[in-house]
């Protein structure tokens, strides 16, 4: 998660220094590049709007006065492009080929001691948690990835969403119900 | 399915760490107490840990290359832009090169002419001198017509 001195770079980025925003963008690239995958699972999508979200960033530029942590800021931006995204109609028509491998950017996480079929069983479970994921509606999608991948606070998605606090508790609330509901065969039939 | 407890709806909550500490020890200890919450409450865990297990993303070798090509391409009609408004407030600058080409070009044609001109401007004159004498000569003639009238009024 950004610090503080994310805004302090920005605003010299404000002011003209170029360099201060090529260590934002370093510093973001990937974690807007994974939450942008995570929102789709298709890694074209993925740095497509991920490029858009920082090029936002750069057109902002001399514009930029900071009202929140700058890590809120530029997650607000990519979630309202993944939202608008989303609400595209190409992405509809893309959603049943998702499942293919063909636009994978995942690699699989370095040996842990697993054996080649439990490896193909951990594959084949976050496949099913990725597929789970996409089944959200967007709302709710966006508040669950916010807050468990990103960790931020209800108050902060909240700002991100541009809803109330009790709003992002019950979107989370509504997202992992239907996770579960989704992820069944993980929970067993009384859940 | 077990009945879901009045206070269930606090599990999500407490486990993101956004109650206050009041009501998170009230958690803690109703835990210890309510099946059905400790139930739910390990789904949740299980849940996370399902979503924390997750593949890393790697980037596509030519992502950094587009995105400064797009950073590029939005400076270059930052400038036009910037120009065209320029342009929009001082046209009369804006046309001052143009005007100033115009007055060179006019002037070098101008000064080619005058000096391929010289020659002809004496030709001119001797013309001039020879239009001259036919006056003289017409003027003879009117003389004469005159004299005759001359003639006439004298009759
Ligand atoms: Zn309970």
């Amino acid at each position: 998660m950004g610090t503080d001195s994310d805004i302090e770079l920005m605003i010299r980025f404000a002011k003209g220094d170029e360099s201060a925003f090529r260590m934002l963008y370093m510093a973001y690239r990937n974690k807007i590049i994974t939450y942008c995958y995570r929102f789709f699972y298709d890694q074209g999508v993925a740095e497509e709007i991920s490029q858009e979200v920082f090029l936002k960033v750069y057109k902002a530029g001399s514009g930029y006065r900071p009202t929140a942590r700058f890590s809120t800021w530029i997650f607000t931006i990519a979630t309202h492009a993944c939202l608008n995204e989303l609400r595209r109609e190409k992405y509809r028509h893309r959603v049943d080929s998702i499942d293919s491998e063909e636009g994978s950017a995942a690699r699989d996480i370095p040996d842990r001691g697993e054996s080649a079929h439990e490896r193909m069983e951990s594959r084949e479970r976050r496949k099913r948690v990725g597929a789970a994921l996409r089944s959200l509606p967007g709302n709710q999608r966006a508040a669950l990835l916010l807050r468990e991948y990103q960790g931020f606070s209800y108050k902060e998605i909240g700002e991100q969403l541009n809803m109330s606090e009790a709003a992002v508790k019950s979107l989370i609330f509504r997202g992992r119900e239907n996770l579960k509901i989704a992820l069944y065969s993980e929970f067993g039939e009384d859940s | 399915m077990n009945r879901p407890c009045p206070h269930s709806d606090l599990l999500n909550p407490y486990m993101d760490g956004e109650l206050p500490e009041e009501k998170r020890r009230f958690v803690e200890d109703h835990l210890e107490s309510c099946l059905a919450c400790a139930d739910e409450f390990q789904n949740l865990r299980k849940l996370r840990d399902l979503l924390m297990d997750c593949e890393e993303v790697s980037v596509s070798p030519d992502f950094d290359r587009l995105f400064w090509k797009k950073v590029d391409a939005f400076e270059e009609k930052k400038l036009k832009n910037a120009f065209r408004r320029w342009l929009g407030k001082n046209w009369r600058l804006g046309f001052a090169p143009v005007f100033a080409t115009a007055v060179l070009l006019i002037g070098t044609t101008f000064v080619k002419d005058t000096r391929t001109m010289m020659g002809r401007e004496t030709m001119f004159f001797d013309q001039m001198e020879l239009f001259q004498d036919f006056d003289v000569v017409n003027n003879l003639d009117l003389l004469e017509d005159v004299s005759g009238d001359g003639d006439l009024e004298g009759l």
